[in-house]
């Protein structure tokens, strides 16, 4: 397996996630038809940014934690 | 290109399903069951059922999906989720059996009309007597009124169950375990950040309910998710559930709801019938007055069983 | 677009509808609010003005003779929601009324927040939960709607589960969650019905839908699932996995009220289904079955319930032997001649079974209750000396055992008249054989708890408790109720029926019946029923015993075989293929 532990997979998760996430909003942001609708993708993104982040960070914790533990 | 996007959807949905199913652990069943309902939430989408793709994605996924991972780590972590299904002779009939019975299913839908009885455009029809636009909306709270203050009524019954389970000198006491977390982690900074969001998020879908896709309960879903998510981040306690204002809060709504109901007596000549004119006020009234009490009411079956004395 | 039937107009005193509905919940509302003490003396201002309106409906339609219609928010039809009354729900409210007032006034004294036992919480919860099992069951009965029925199922099922673990013990609990998943499994079953009928007929209206309903494989289906579905919440056997330990396990008023109340509404959202919403649908081998069932379950539920060693769980097999008996009526209510079920005198017998057992089960709920609290115990084998000691609950048990076995004077004694009658004219004799038979198996415990109770007690005085008086008269008052049924039934019933109750022939069949039930109960129960009489020791009754000693326990291992969860899942999709597969087929030939 190339992401053997939580920590590595998390790691790549993130990545593709709000990256790729950040691109398919790029995509939509240009097709969207009002500036208002582009910044409400945005914002969506900007969301999703938050939640991400934090949710790996309490999952990454977590994990942490566990390890610890004997 | 949207067939193949609507075949991809059916197929994860069916892999999910059975995922769901078969998994070993109950984690994982429970984490299947999660992706599962935001499958469904999509697939609502693609069906043009916004509403219940919102309330897919907020209650069957979301709010249901939290009070699995609860009873599911209050068991066991590990658990295994298939560990009580029984004699393993009765396994294979009773597969046959359920593949029997979907099977009938399956043809019976078939066997459906295809162009279905459908009473939208009696809905359309009639959508502009009731003066909102958004013809959910229409059904639930003028065309069939009674049903949506009877789900009301439905979920206090489930509330006075979940509470009836506390133990005896609990009673009346705080629901839930107190929580802690770092009062600088990434938690209590969560549970800072995204409150005031999701309350305008939360307070908008409540609002544009009336027009467009959204409503009390979607919106009534964010708001308790936001409240347990300040409980989880042990910012604030859970109120005892011996309080006054609470217990007069989630009952509020349903009351408001009726005394429409008997006021549409005495103005429009039938109960839960509105005066021409003040319809649409009258369903944003009912809905405002509905939204704090489901609020309660969720985060409340969410939280469980008073556990802990009145103190702190 | 259906057309709009004539009768879909809100007449006079439809609002009593709505208030019946709402009452009692706006009584759960308030008690909710005010909490603890005040919650019992909401319920306690709310029965009697519930009483009180279901007699103002009764009297509304008795007079103008036609069906009670309300049409909410003044929408008709199929867009909007219809409540009606007819004759049939007009009885099932007042009765339910009675019942659940008798209930009332027993458990007064038991849950009473201000006493030590049992606790704020147990007594505040229990009266809340009346008054929501009152306000769903009338919905049941005047609701017009599939959908608004589904939603009156779920009110009655959030209400009645919290009431089997009332007091708080892991046993309970277990019951309590064994019913709640089954009765959930059943209301999604129902409501997977509902919603392939409104895909194929675009209505939820049961008027609507009994005019455009015909038969192809969708209705076949439809009805299968929810008639399927509204078993399992019914209990009838082998979807009986929940109800023995529900019942047995919760507090006497609470399973009063589950026993007697909680299973009738799924019962009576059958008989909506299959008399008015989709009667020509129905065949005559489904119906025939739904009674076959109602057969197996009257011999398995009686004689396991001899076999119990306690007296609660006697009383809930009991239940599980009477609820076979409230499906003997679809058989014989099926008219060969329009192949269809028709509301005639069977369907009239089936509802006057059907409230007697309500008002009876009720009373020797709380006459166990009574027993049981005040000895500390409900072993039958130590009953000797109840019947000095607490004469008036004795008395409750007795009168509401002659009431179930449907003996001269009773409400089911018109109710098997009239069974009896329709099985005679559709010449369907097999189901005589059934109704007598069942009679006899009532006779059986019903007995087996008299002589047990009425023994001299061999030691000191058994009572350990005094139990409230007024406890006890509302027990026997209830009792007494359903004796009278037949009474009060003497107006609208055809008169030869109640002719000669003490003709010879008679007399002859209820003493075979009484004598069917003495020796039942001498070959099954557990302990010989006249154990100090030389006869049991006789050796020929000694083999004649065993042989039917090992009946009693093949047919307790099939009841614990059935109440697995894996069998009672299967017998659940089994039951389903059935009746699909009935209907299916009984169309085609």
């Amino acid at each position: 397996m190339r992401f053997p532990d939580t920590l590595t997979r998390l790691h790549a998760l993130t990545k593709a996630d709000n990256l790729g996430l950040g691109l398919v909003v790029l995509g939509l942001v240009l097709q969207a038809g009002s500036v208002a609708a582009a910044l409400k993708l945005i914002c969506v993104w900007l969301l999703l940014l938050l939640s991400g982040a934090c949710v790996s960070q309490l999952i990454a914790r977590n994990t942490r934690e566990r390890e610890s533990r004997p | 290109m949207m067939t193949f996007v609507n075949l991809l959807l059916a197929v994860l949905l069916l892999a999910l399903a059975a995922w769901t199913t078969l998994a070993r652990n109950m984690f994982a069943a429970v984490v299947g069951f999660i992706a599962y309902g935001a499958l469904l939430a999509l697939a609502w989408v693609q069906l043009s059922g916004i509403d219940i793709a919102l309330t897919e994605a907020a209650i069957g996924s979301g709010l249901t999906g939290l009070l699995l991972l609860n009873a599911a780590s209050r068991l066991h972590v590990n658990a295994n989720a298939g560990g009580n299904t029984g004699r393993s002779r009765l396994r294979v009939p009773a597969a046959l059996l359920s593949a029997a019975v979907s099977g009938a299913l399956m043809l019976c839908v078939f066997a459906l009309p295809e162009t279905p009885p459908t009473l939208a455009p009696d809905v359309a029809a009639n959508l502009a007597s009731t003066e909102v636009r958004n013809p959910i909306t229409a059904v639930l709270l003028a065309f069939r009124a009674m049903d949506t203050l009877l789900e009301a009524i439905v979920l206090l019954f489930a509330l006075i169950g979940v509470w009836s389970l506390s133990s005896d000198p609990h009673w009346g006491g705080r629901p839930g375990l107190r929580q802690y977390s770092e009062p600088n982690g990434i938690l209590a900074y969560t549970a800072r950040v995204l409150p005031p969001i999701g309350i305008v998020v939360g307070a908008y879908i409540f609002w544009t309910g009336a027009d467009y896709p959204g409503g009390k309960f979607q919106g009534a879903t964010l708001l308790a998710a936001m409240w347990l998510l300040v409980l989880m981040a042990g910012l604030a306690d859970a109120p005892p559930i011996r309080r006054t204002w609470l217990r007069v809060a989630l009952v509020a709504g349903p009351l408001a709801f009726i005394a429409v109901g008997f006021l549409g007596l005495q103005t429009a000549g039938a109960f839960l019938a509105y005066p021409e004119g003040f319809v649409k006020p009258l369903i944003i009234a009912i809905e405002l007055a509905l939204l704090p009490s489901l609020t309660l009411v969720l985060g409340l079956l969410l939280l469980g069983a008073p556990l802990r004395g009145e103190e702190p | 677009m259906p057309p709009v039937p004539e009768q879909a107009v809100t007449s006079a005193g439809g609002l009593l509808l709505v208030i019946a509905v709402l009452l009692p919940f706006v009584g759960v509302l308030i008690g909710i609010a005010l909490r603890g003490v005040h919650a019992r003396r909401v319920a306690l201002c709310t029965l009697p003005l519930g009483l009180a309106i279901a007699i103002a409906i009764a009297v509304t339609v008795l007079q103008s003779g036609a069906q009670l219609t309300y049409l909410l928010g003044g929408w008709a039809p199929p867009l909007g929601v219809a409540l009606r009354a007819d004759m049939a729900a007009v009885v099932m409210l007042v009765v339910v009324a009675v019942v659940v007032c008798g209930i009332g006034i027993y458990a007064c004294d038991d849950f009473n927040p201000a006493r030590e036992s049992p606790g704020p919480r147990a007594s505040s919860t229990f009266w809340l939960l009346l008054l929501a099992v009152w306000g769903s069951l009338n919905l049941v009965f005047v609701s017009g709607d599939l959908f608004t029925l589904y939603v009156a199922l779920e009110l009655l099922t959030f209400a009645g589960v919290p009431l089997v673990c009332l007091d708080g013990r892991g046993d309970t609990l277990r019951a309590a969650l064994r019913y709640l998943l089954f009765a959930l499994l059943g209301s999604l079953l129902y409501l997977l019905g509902a919603v392939l009928l409104y895909g194929a007929y675009g209505t939820l209206d049961i008027a609507l839908l009994r005019a455009a309903s015909v038969p192809e494989p969708v209705t076949w289906a439809a009805l299968a699932l929810a008639t399927t579905g509204l078993l399992a919440k019914t209990a009838l056997f082998p979807l009986h996995i929940w109800l023995p330990p529900a019942h047995a396990g919760a507090p006497a008023a609470a399973s009063a009220v589950l026993s007697a109340l909680v299973i009738k509404g799924s019962w009576f959202l059958l008989i909506r289904l299959w008399f008015d919403a989709l009667p020509g649908v129905v065949t005559f081998s489904a119906a025939q079955v739904l009674g076959a069932l109602g057969a197996i379950a009257i011999v398995v539920g009686s004689v396991v319930a001899l076999r119990q060693a306690r007296l609660k769980l006697l009383v809930a097999y009991s239940t599980v032997a009477q609820i076979g008996y409230l499906f003997l009526m679809f058989p014989l209510a099926f008219d060969a001649g329009s192949n269809m079920l028709v509301h005639d005198a069977a369907l009239t017998g089936g509802i006057l079974q059907g409230i007697s057992h309500a008002t009876a089960k009720a009373s020797m709920f709380m006459a166990a209750g009574l027993i049981s609290a005040a000895l500390g115990h409900d072993r039958i084998a130590d009953l000797a000396g109840v019947a000095r000691a607490m004469p008036i609950t004795v008395l409750t048990f007795a009168v509401a055992g002659i009431a179930l076995m449907g003996i001269v004077p009773s409400g089911a004694y018109l109710a098997k008249k009239l069974l009896l009658e329709s099985a005679a004219d559709s010449g369907q004799w097999w189901w005589t054989l059934v109704l007598q038979g069942g009679a006899a198996f009532t006779a059986g415990y019903v007995v087996l708890v008299l002589v047990n109770v009425l023994r001299r007690p061999g030691g000191a005085h058994p009572v350990i408790k005094r139990v409230p008086a007024v406890s006890e008269y509302a027990a026997l008052a209830l009792a007494v109720c359903s004796l009278l049924l037949a009474l009060a039934a003497l107006g609208p019933l055809p008169a030869h029926l109640i002719s000669n109750p003490l003709a010879a022939g008679e007399l002859l069949a209820t003493l075979l019946v009484l004598l069917g039930g003495v020796l039942l109960a001498q070959g099954l129960s557990l302990h010989p029923l006249f154990a100090a009489a030389p006869a049991a020791t006789m050796p020929a009754s000694g083999l004649l015993r065993r042989s039917a000693g090992a009946t009693g326990v093949m047919f307790a291992r099939i009841d614990l075989l059935a109440r697995g969860w894996t069998v009672a899942c299967i017998s659940l999709l089994v039951v389903a293929l059935l009746f699909g597969g009935l209907l299916f087929f009984g169309a085609r030939g």
